[in-house]
């Protein structure tokens, strides 16, 4: 099974949301795609899915195109689903209910509603309805929709949303499961670092386009990240000449190539880092959430230990 | 389909709407018997006791000069044979016991024969050209020929099933019939319009995203929804009919589901026993609701406005009246046949000109009604309902 979407547009009006979008997943592949608020991820899903009007651009499955008749897109449905908002459930059905629903809708059998609601562990309410529910017992019933459902392609829209980290846990290792199973997953999510813990590729959206492909089974060189304030990166760079590759994310992090630096100005660094107070220290490849915040310029205006001795150094 | 009807089910029964109005409406047709009792109605005898008053009034608005000669004293006993008929006709009723007083046969006669003579002396009189009142005679005291017509045929459907004239208008097969015709009229429309006016706006607006995607397609969806409240309705209203039915035998004469009742056919009034004629209307009425029904669920998808939605379907009902204000070119004009009372009872053939309008070409009319209504809606479910209201199409320009 492959999903391939080629030169998608979404505009609405003279608006254009999305420009030419175009990409190919191959079966048993989890997919984080990750923008801010309103950048068009959920209207990617909703334009592949056919709820919203397409102005241009193509839908293959299996090399299979499915366009905007009717046949087609039944036919579509049957193969992929979408993750259903936690405000749209059925308040008077029970949780076993919604799960068995669409059980039987896509897959036709109901075999698999017992292991699934014990596996995201829902067996103490699964049984009331669904107006008794928190928000967390909500979403873990949305993600087991989708599970019941056992579509060849699922999109995941905000399917960690309202999920403490036990269930994010959890719900990441059904994930994984899934992907063995060779399904093609596309999980739109704001926890970053957690698509990094399973997610085979990431995809940035930035001004309409589909900005970046972040392939974790490539190689990815070495930085040393420095979570200091904006002054503690000014005293930095007064010390030593920091390489040209050096990524300032927003207020809060810089970025220093390992692989740019010789080891002898690497314990220099090492020494200035820890000259200066309330600062961290950590080695490893950007993670998506670096990334992210490097493409969309993030600033974390509330950085701010508290401690006006930050710039001051131990000597 | 099987898949998700079960839950369409679910849906419908656990809602509080669906049940309130299933119980209010259960609650209105299993006591229509009683309700219907409460109700002034006027008895036959004093119908008849009007009449007699009229035979004698005549006598006095006619001048004396105008008996005089052959036909004027061949219309003078025809009109005083028929006070004395009726006179006779009102003391059988007021007996109650049929259509003859036991022991006094011999001087009363019996119901069917006293009324076909003044029915056959209304039409002599009619003929009675030379009689110079008769201008008068036809405005103030002569029914309608057709009515002349219809007497005669109704009496002779008493006569053929050895029926007796009903003395009680609220005998349970009077009641029956009074509320075949009530549950097959607007409150039908006003049924249909309370449960499906929200059946996909409810979807759309509370649960879009578990609804959209689910691959069986909005028509199959509009069908299985539309024929699920027609056998809630159903269901409803039968149970209801009966019960109240059943309970007026208590209270009531029971009366005779023999009893004849007009039926406009074959573009002329014909007799139909009453279960015969409530029949027709139970199965004009089921086959027009399930129309209905789709047109409700259908635009409860398109609108997503439950208020607008039940007055469109409300307003369904009363297509005959406003169509009736244009000009009426075929007795196969589909919204005839929303009222289906008055077609029945022929009134529609009258008001609109159009004979032809007849209880049987509704099936006819109905089915071609719902073949349009499948085309026009493959069509409009190729649309997408988005989030936001409004359809949209898939591709945009």
């Amino acid at each position: 099974m492959t999903l391939t979407v080629k030169n998608l547009t979404i505009a609405y009006g003279k608006r254009t949301v999305l420009e030419n979008i175009s990409f190919t997943i191959d079966k048993g592949t989890i997919i984080g795609l990750v923008a801010p608020n309103g950048t068009g991820k959920t209207t990617l899903f909703n334009a592949v899915m056919r709820f919203i009007p397409v102005k241009e651009g193509e839908v293959y499955l299996n090399e299979k195109q499915y366009t905007e008749k009717e046949a087609d897109v039944l036919a579509l449905h049957k193969q992929i689903t979408f993750f259903p908002n936690q405000d749209d459930l059925y308040e008077n059905f029970t949780g076993t209910e919604h799960i068995q629903m669409y059980a039987k809708v896509w897959s036709g059998k109901e075999l698999a509603v017992e292991d699934i609601i014990d596996q995201l562990q829902m067996r103490d309410y699964v049984g009331r309805p669904v107006r008794t529910y928190s928000l967390g017992m909500r979403q873990r019933l949305c993600f087991a929709m989708m599970v019941a459902a056992n579509t060849p392609v699922m999109f995941m829209d905000e399917v960690m949303n309202g999920l403490d980290p036990e269930n994010v846990s959890l719900v990441s290792d059904i994930l994984i499961e899934l992907r063995k199973s060779g399904k093609i997953i596309i999980v739109a999510s704001h926890l970053l670092d957690n698509l990094d813990e399973y997610a085979d590729k990431v995809f940035f959206l930035k001004d309409k386009k589909l900005f970046r492909i972040n392939d974790h089974h490539e190689r990815k060189p070495d930085f040393y990240k420095v979570v200091c304030s904006k002054e503690q990166v000014r005293m930095l760079e007064q010390t030593m000449l920091l390489p040209e590759e050096t990524i300032h994310l927003g207020n809060s992090v810089l970025c220093i190539p390992v692989d740019a630096l010789t080891e002898e100005e690497q314990i220099v660094l090492f020494r200035q880092i820890r000259s200066l107070k309330n600062t961290e220290l950590k080695v490893g490849p950007l993670g998506t959430s670096e990334y992210y915040s490097h493409i969309y310029g993030l600033e974390i205006h509330s950085f701010d230990r508290g401690n006006q001795a930050d710039v001051e150094t131990t000597e | 389909m099987k898949k998700i009807a079960y839950f369409e089910w679910l849906k419908i029964v656990r809602d509080w709407k669906t049940r309130v109005i299933a119980l209010g409406f259960l609650l209105f047709f299993g006591t229509f018997s009683l309700l219907y009792r409460q109700q002034e109605v006027v008895l036959p005898v004093m119908q008849l006791r009007g009449e007699y008053a009229d035979a004698q009034q005549i006598f006095r608005l006619i001048p004396d000069q105008h008996f005089e000669g052959e036909t004027g004293e061949d219309v003078q006993l025809a009109l005083g044979r028929n006070a004395t008929l009726i006179g006779l006709n009102q003391y059988i009723l007021a007996q109650q016991e049929g259509n003859t007083v036991s022991g006094v046969e011999e001087v009363v006669s019996d119901y069917l024969s006293n009324g076909r003579q003044i029915a056959e002396n209304n039409q002599f009189l009619y003929n009675a050209t030379e009689f110079e009142s008769l201008n008068l005679l036809k405005e103030v005291y002569l029914p309608a020929e057709e009515e002349i017509e219809k007497d005669l045929k109704f009496y002779e459907a008493l006569e053929a099933d050895d029926l007796n004239i009903e003395w009680n208008p609220l005998a349970s097969s009077q009641i029956l019939k009074q509320q075949v015709e009530l549950v097959t009229g607007v409150i039908l429309f006003i049924f249909i319009a309370l449960l499906a006016g929200d059946q996909f706006t409810r979807d759309q607006v509370k649960n879009w995203s578990v609804t959209q995607g689910i691959p069986i397609s909005w028509k199959r969806q509009w069908r299985s929804r539309s024929l699920m409240l027609w056998g809630i309705i159903w269901s409803v209203t039968l149970l209801g009919v009966v019960t109240s039915y059943l309970g007026s035998l208590f209270f009531e004469t029971s009366g005779t589901l023999n009893y004849p009742v007009p039926i406009y056919l074959n573009q002329t009034t014909e007799y139909l026993p009453i279960w015969q004629y409530t029949l027709i209307l139970l199965g004009s009425g089921m086959i027009l609701s399930f129309i209905v029904l789709l047109i409700a669920n259908g635009l409860s998808w398109i609108i997503r406005n439950i208020y607008l939605t039940i007055l469109l379907v409300t307003g369904l009902y009363f297509l005959p009246a406003i169509g009736g204000q244009l000009t009426s070119v075929s007795s196969w004009q589909p919204s005839f046949y929303f009222n289906i009372q008055q077609v029945v009872q022929g009134t529609s053939a009258r008001i609109y000109g159009l004979e032809a309008i007849e209880i049987w070409k509704l099936p006819i009319v109905l089915f071609i009604l719902w073949v349009i209504l499948e085309l026009a809606f493959k069509y409009i479910f190729n649309l997408i309902p988005t989030q936001t209201l409004g359809l949209k199409r898939r591709k945009s320009l």
